[in-house]
């Protein structure tokens, strides 16, 4: 290997070469990102006839869904996102930041070596088993418990806590394992204990890191889809509580996609346009907290 | 070991691997005159879908040339694909409307299906008359007391609005009246078959093929969802299982459909279903 790029030096101005290279370089970056805009695009474009139809507001704030009447409103559907995700999140973020102080301070490096691959294996088991899981063993206890349907906002809340546990984990561990080993032995040796050190020094200085984990979580769980299908019910009737069926974003277009054809299939898209704008919302939340703790870093 | 035996080794275990595929595929062909390849594809009703892959699997075992792709989706969707040609051959579990055969498809009935109305095997409910389906399904019963049954809250599970058995059964049972909005949905007959199995106090829809121990089917009006009941016209939730095509069919799809039309595809179609 090295013996040959030795000869290609000999044909070759070596800057040449690292040009060449830096341009291939920067095209692959730049087909990812054209991928991206393409979609982005073509799915807001897609949704257009709908936001000009029905209206934006109306879509957005609308509580009818009704292929029959030709009418699509996606309020009830927001609210079923935000709600089962928050629910998602209230089950995972202790567990999971709980998980990622034992693994980045607690945990001795055989107990770490064994953990952290398990719990990159959740994150590799796929949507469609965790949803057949919650399908057979958790719609059916929820049910017992309320003497009726389990298929619930309940369930979806379960399965999504889950499927974000490693999300938050392994980006929260990296955020507490990037606090500089000398404040915590600067802690230990003005003479604070373990704990003292962990919760008033090490854990202020991973918030940003663990507040960024939290906020890919949720954008984890709010477009989680096939888990959902299978036990939240999917129905268009208003919740009242968490223990009643609801019907996502993303499950309304993973149900109806296969069939829908003219203004519902623009109603589709649209559904998915209000879902991507949420997630790049989400997405550029984490990614503004963590520029300005980087700006605190350097400027401390 | 070091790295360059590994990767030859690994190298070379793929390889045999690959090879041995092409000299299975080499010894198939060499066994009899090469033979032109004919695809069949489908797409459309899950109810019509368990029983074109049967047909297929014997067709498919009669002739050796003939590949024949089974694919899901709801009848809608094997309208819409029928029409547009993405696939040769569109199921349908309903009626085929006379503006979809406007629209150029050619219809061929290939067998007829209950419609079972489905509850928890364990609920004690073993009759209901049509005014109460109807009651139950469009949200103006909530209660299993109401019909007789135990003090246990309704769970009524549909289809979405695509599926041949959801027009099929707001046709037959419901006089077009719709299914409340609190209704649970399932996108398959399977699944809805799991929801329905796995939930106490729930009631659904299902196609007479699909019915096994998991469930348990009622009777409507007194009248048990039996073949033999569906076909002396007694049990009145029923409906025709259709396959269309673009035109009349021609070619591959015609050669299949003539085989489940014989009296041979027809005795596999008795299995689970009414033959026509």
């Amino acid at each position: 290997m090295i013996s040959a790029i030795r000869k290609i030096d000999v044909f070759f101005n070596k800057h040449l070469v690292d040009k060449i290279a830096k341009y291939i370089i920067y095209g692959f970056g730049a087909v990812s990102v054209l991928i991206l805009i393409a979609i982005i695009v073509f799915i807001v474009i897609s949704g257009l006839p709908v936001f000009k139809e029905i209206g934006v507001f109306d879509f957005i704030f609308g509580t009818e869904w009704s292929v029959r009447n030709n009418t699509f409103g996606i309020f009830y559907m927001i609210l079923g996102s935000l709600v089962v995700t928050a629910l998602a999140l209230a089950f995972s973020v202790v567990i999971s930041i709980g998980c990622a102080i034992l693994l980045a301070e607690i945990a001795p490096t055989g107990v770490r070596n064994v953990l952290r691959p398990l719990i990159e294996l959740l994150a590799g088991i796929p949507s469609v088993v965790y949803g057949l899981i919650g399908l057979v063993i958790l719609v059916p206890i929820i049910g017992e418990m309320k003497n009726g349907s389990g298929f619930s906002i309940l369930a979806g809340g379960i399965v999504l806590a889950l499927m974000v546990l490693p999300t938050i984990v392994s980006i929260s561990e990296d955020a507490i394992r990037a606090v500089p080993r000398s404040y915590n032995q600067g802690a230990l040796a003005l003479g604070a204990s373990k704990w003292q050190s962990l919760w008033h020094v090490i854990l202020p200085a991973a918030k940003s890191g663990i507040i960024v984990s939290i906020i890919l979580g949720a954008g984890r769980a709010i477009g989680e889809t096939m888990a959902l299908v299978m036990v939240i019910g999917n129905s268009f009737e208003m919740f009242t509580s968490i223990f009643d069926p609801a019907r996502t974003m993303t499950t309304n277009i993973a149900m109806d996609a296969n069939y829908a054809e003219g203004l519902h299939r623009d109603a589709l898209f649209a559904t998915a346009t209000v879902l991507l704008f949420t997630i790049l919302l989400i997405n550029s939340l984490a990614t503004v907290i963590l520029n300005r703790k980087a700006k605190v870093n350097r400027s401390a | 070991m070091n790295k360059r035996t590994k990767v030859l080794i690994s190298l070379l275990a793929v390889g045999i691997l690959t090879g041995s595929l092409f000299l299975g595929a080499c010894d198939d062909k060499n066994n009899g005159e090469p033979q032109q390849r004919f695809n069949v594809s489908l797409a459309g009703s899950t109810t019509v879908q368990p029983l074109a892959e049967e047909l297929a699997l014997v067709f498919e075992g009669k002739n050796k040339n003939y590949n024949i792709i089974v694919g899901a989706g709801g009848s809608s969707v094997g309208i819409s694909y029928a029409t547009n040609g993405t696939c040769d051959i569109g199921m349908v579990s309903r009626e085929v409307k006379q503006s979809e055969l406007d629209g150029g498809l050619y219809a061929y009935i290939i067998a007829y299906d209950g419609i079972a109305i489905i509850v928890h095997k364990d609920l004690n409910i073993n009759n209901l008359t049509r005014q109460q389906i109807q009651d139950i399904f469009s949200g103006a019963i909530t209660n299993w007391q109401a019909v007789g049954g135990p003090n246990q809250t309704i769970t009524v599970v549909c289809r979405e609005e695509s599926s041949g058995t959801h027009e099929a059964f707001v046709t037959l049972a419901m006089d077009g009246k719709s299914v409340t909005n609190s209704a649970i949905l399932q996108n398959a007959n399977g699944s809805l078959k799991m929801s329905v199995a796995s939930t106490t106090g729930a009631i659904g829809y299902l196609s007479m093929g699909y019915l096994d121990n998991t469930v348990k089917a009622v009777n409507v009006d007194g009248v048990a969802p039996t073949i033999a009941n569906v076909k002396n016209n007694t049990y009145t939730l029923q409906r025709p299982l259709c396959l269309v095509t673009k035109g009349q069919a021609t070619g591959a799809a015609k050669t299949f459909i003539d085989f489940i039309l014989s009296a041979e595809g027809q005795a596999i179609v008795a299995k689970d279903y009414i033959a026509v």
